[in-house]
């Protein structure tokens, strides 16, 4: 029983970060209608930016969090403005080859100048852990866990309540009608853009708060992202709350009763039978406009 | 100004190299109702996307409040006051009514309160539904929808595509009864395609008769429900 509530607290703790992780995944699918196999990287590099602001000038891993949005952002809307844009009138498939080059390019920069050492941020007020009844709470993952559910609740307000928000979610739901309502569709798609790599340095900035990191884990997260956002259904802050506990469940019970090696292989398995029994995802959410 | 809210001279519009308007001449003056009507096919939609700027012209002029309009975009066009409510409605069927309506004053984000209030006034439906999904609504009420959030922008120029377009007789008539009522204390001009030809006449000032994409007939509504031509034609009567 307790082994069991141990293992529900760690699912719910990763599970948490994994939904935020997918955010900028899945709304930059949702509006703009990619798939953005370079996401990942774009997480790895908000790693290596927070892990260098904490080791060359001593910015505290939460102290950079603003920071890292702020980079990401304008990098997806220099993205955006420079080559999507361009492409995105092309076939879906050459914004996959874009992004799928950008992943590469990213990666292997970073292998230049990291080297593929593990490195990680070691934030020094949450280096232990505490016991609540019979539970093990480790500080690291608590901190970031906290951290995951405020930012994903600022992206819920943001999307939710305010006029930029707003217009992008009309955006996703119908690029003319936005127009209509003189909405400029260009100009969302570049801040959507803009928001979703905000969102990828952040998830990087917490990653490496939570673990080591390396300059080729951005793949794997990618193919997270892409699963949460298919677990949960496509477009909705509270599809991708679903989709990443469902994952981190996955994760944390198939890695202890399993094995490390069979997490991945589960994951998988799980996302084929979502897409074929039940394609619009669990929650069956449609894009970011839905009330 | 001209007393010409909109005035299109020689327009030549298509899709892909299939011209589809030759030479439209038209024009809307300041407070007036002017009705689009024709065979199904013949352009009237595809001109009013011109106007609104989601199909580019391929010749000809646009002029709106006695300025060429045809480089501007969509976006900037309602913000000069020209507003469509389409074909197909072109709603955002998976956010609220209210939501809706607040899009619909992207522009006039300073006065949303008052426009809302204003929209509801015109169509108290609106405001009982408020909070439904616009996905779930009648068809009526998404038309009166569909207009309510053109309205939001405040616009000089309200265009209607197929205002009568599948509703029930009573809906029609209480939205014919509203667009009086939006032009008599609103004070703007507007443009509305309606097939159903009596009603397009009972509503407007004057109107077009448009015909594989070319106008083929133009009078005031009047004059039009008296003529021969139209009567036979349109109107199936002797
Ligand atoms: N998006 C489009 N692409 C190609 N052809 C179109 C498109 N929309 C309309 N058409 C064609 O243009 C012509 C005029 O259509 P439309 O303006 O919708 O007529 P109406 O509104 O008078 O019924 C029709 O022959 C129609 O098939
Ligand atoms: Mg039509």
């Amino acid at each position: 029983m307790d082994l069991l509530l141990q293992l529900l607290l760690e699912a719910i703790l990763l599970g948490t970060f994994y939904a935020f992780l997918s955010l900028g995944f899945s709304l930059t699918w949702g509006v703009l209608n990619i798939l953005n196999l370079a996401y990942g990287s774009l997480v790895v590099l908000g790693s290596y930016l927070a892990y260098s602001l904490f080791n060359a000038v001593g910015v505290d891993p939460i102290v950079s969090l603003p920071i890292s949005f702020a980079v990401g952002f304008v990098l997806g809307l220099l993205l955006q403005v420079s080559f999507v844009n361009r492409v995105i009138k092309l076939e879906p498939f050459m914004v996959l080859i874009l992004t799928f080059g950008l992943d590469i390019l990213i990666s292997h920069t970073l292998n230049y100048f990291f080297k593929a050492d593990i490195r990680s941020i070691d934030v020094p007020y949450a280096e232990g852990s505490f016991i609540v009844g019979n539970l093990i709470v480790s500080e690291v993952k608590l901190l970031v866990f906290l951290l995951s559910l405020i930012l994903t609740a600022l992206l819920f307000l943001f999307l939710r309540f305010t006029w930029t928000g707003r217009a992008i979610r009309a955006v996703a739901l119908d690029v003319e009608g936005a127009r209509l309502v003189g909405i400029s569709p260009e100009r969302v798609f570049a801040l959507t853009m803009g928001i979703g790599t905000g969102v990828a340095f952040l998830s990087g900035n917490l990653y490496g708060i939570l673990q080591g990191f390396t300059p080729f884990d951005g793949g794997l997260l990618t193919v997270k992202a892409f699963l949460v956002s298919v677990l949960g259904g496509l477009g909705r802050v509270e599809s991708a709350l679903f989709g990443g506990l469902l994952l981190g469940t996955m994760e944390i019970f198939v890695s202890f009763y399993a094995g490390e090696s069979w997490k991945l292989f589960a994951s998988l398995v799980l996302m084929i039978l979502v897409l074929i029994f039940r394609p619009r995802g669990l929650m069956g959410g449609k894009y970011y406009g839905e009330a | 100004m001209s007393g010409k809210v909109l005035d299109v001279s020689d327009l030549r519009a298509g899709y892909g190299d299939v011209e589809i308007l030759r030479s439209i001449n038209l024009h809307v003056g300041d407070g007036e109702i002017v009705a689009i009507f024709g065979s199904n096919g013949s352009g009237k939609s595809t001109f009013l996307k011109v106007v609104a700027g989601l199909l580019r012209p391929w010749g000809g002029s646009i002029r709106f409040m006695d300025e060429h309009i045809e480089e501007l975009s969509p976006e900037e066009r309602v913000r000069r006051g020209i507003a469509l409510a389409a074909e197909g409605r072109k709603l955002f069927l998976g956010m609220s009514v209210e939501e809706n309506l607040l899009l619909g004053g992207w522009i006039r984000r300073d006065r949303v309160k008052e426009n809302l209030e204003r929209v509801y006034e015109y169509f108290p439906q609106l405001r009982e539904k408020r909070r439904a999904l616009a996905g779930d609504l009648s068809g009526g009420q998404q038309q009166m929808l569909s207009i309510g959030r053109a309205l939001m922008s405040e616009p000089k120029l309200l265009m209607i595509d197929e205002l009568s377009l599948g509703l029930a007789p009573a809906v029609v008539d209480r939205l014919a009864q509203i667009i009086l009522s939006i032009r008599e204390r609103e004070g703007i001009s507007i443009l509305v395609v309606e097939q159903e030809v009596s009603l397009a006449l009972e509503i407007s000032d004057r109107a077009y008769v448009f015909d594989l994409g070319t106008i083929v007939d133009e009078g005031s509504s009047e004059e039009l429900l008296r003529r021969d031509s139209i009567r036979k034609t349109y109107l199936s009567l002797m």
